[in-house]
């Protein structure tokens, strides 16, 4: 069982939480001009990392806030959780996951 | 509107209360609540809570705060607050708040039909909670003045602690607090659980 860091309510249980995903996917600006591929690729294509992840999570059963989580995909070590929108740091590189 | 205020706790208010309870459970049936939502930076907001219900919003996540007249703030998230206040306040407050802050973005909402607030003290009250949470109650990292959401034998909480007798205010969905109650009762047995109402 993880314990996940809240930025807001520290360390909670994994059951408190809701996964969201690989973070950093933008949302393309004009999803109209896209073709299907790339619509396809937005939609459904994740980097499937083995190493240092950056992922989404939400507090669901705490205050229901969504935040930014480093998890390690092998050892499941959690180094970092962030909110989302004072997050400035680079998406991790290659070499780092 | 809200239900009838023994709505989803009215088999338990005939139960009869054993010689020595280990834990005492009050079922706060005279106790509204008003779910606040507003921006922290707009300072019209606040101070209008303020004027309006007598409590500051507290700010710091998982604190509360308690105000004259029973009244008590909780914090749910970062632009999310709980009121708890005496039944016959709410309906006033609810207009007051709305008309004053109705230029503000902000949303008042009465979830007094929806909501039941249980009060758990008693010896073994800690140990209790302990049993159908993963919430750390040791006095080291919950003391009074601290609130938080979480699971309750899955059922989702809002537990504050309130005094060091120990002391928790626990609320939860009226449709769950059956089921919560019975939880209880399974736990410590029929002769331990002292049923009481507000």
């Amino acid at each position: 069982m993880l314990l996940i860091e809240c930025p807001w309510c520290g360390q909670r249980d994994e059951s408190e939480f809701s996964p969201g995903g690989e973070a950093d996917i933008a949302r393309p600006l004009q999803p109209d001009q896209l073709d299907d591929a790339a619509w396809a690729d937005y939609l459904f294509m994740r980097k499937n990392t083995k190493g240092w992840h950056r992922e989404l999570w939400n507090h669901s059963q705490g205050c229901r806030q969504w935040f930014g989580v480093e998890r390690h995909t092998v050892t499941y070590a959690i180094r970092r959780s962030y909110q989302l929108q004072e997050d400035t740091s680079p998406t991790l590189t290659e070499d780092e996951a | 509107m809200s239900e009838q205020p023994q709505h989803g706790v009215e088999n338990w208010l005939s139960k009869a209360v054993p010689s020595d309870p280990r834990v005492d459970v009050r079922l706060r049936t005279d106790l509204g609540h008003v779910n606040v939502r507003g921006e922290v930076d707009n300072p019209n907001f606040l101070s209008v809570i303020k004027a309006v219900t007598g409590v500051s919003l507290p700010l710091t996540p998982n604190t509360h705060q308690l105000s004259e007249g029973d009244l008590r703030a909780l914090w749910l998230g970062p632009s999310e607050w709980m009121i708890m206040a005496p039944s016959h306040r709410i309906d006033d407050m609810v207009g007051e708040l709305r008309t004053r802050l109705s230029d503000a973005f902000a949303a008042i909402n009465d979830l007094s039909g929806g909501m039941v607030t249980l009060e758990v003290s008693g010896s073994e009250s800690t140990d209790l909670l302990s049993k159908g949470c993963t919430l750390d109650f040791h006095p080291l990292s919950f003391n009074p003045g601290q609130c938080a959401q979480s699971g309750f034998a899955k059922a989702n909480v809002l537990i504050a602690k309130i005094s060091d007798e120990p002391r928790y205010s626990i609320s939860v969905r009226r449709t769950f607090a059956d089921y919560v109650l019975s939880w209880m009762t399974a736990r410590i047995g029929a002769d331990g659980l002292g049923i009481t109402s507000a």
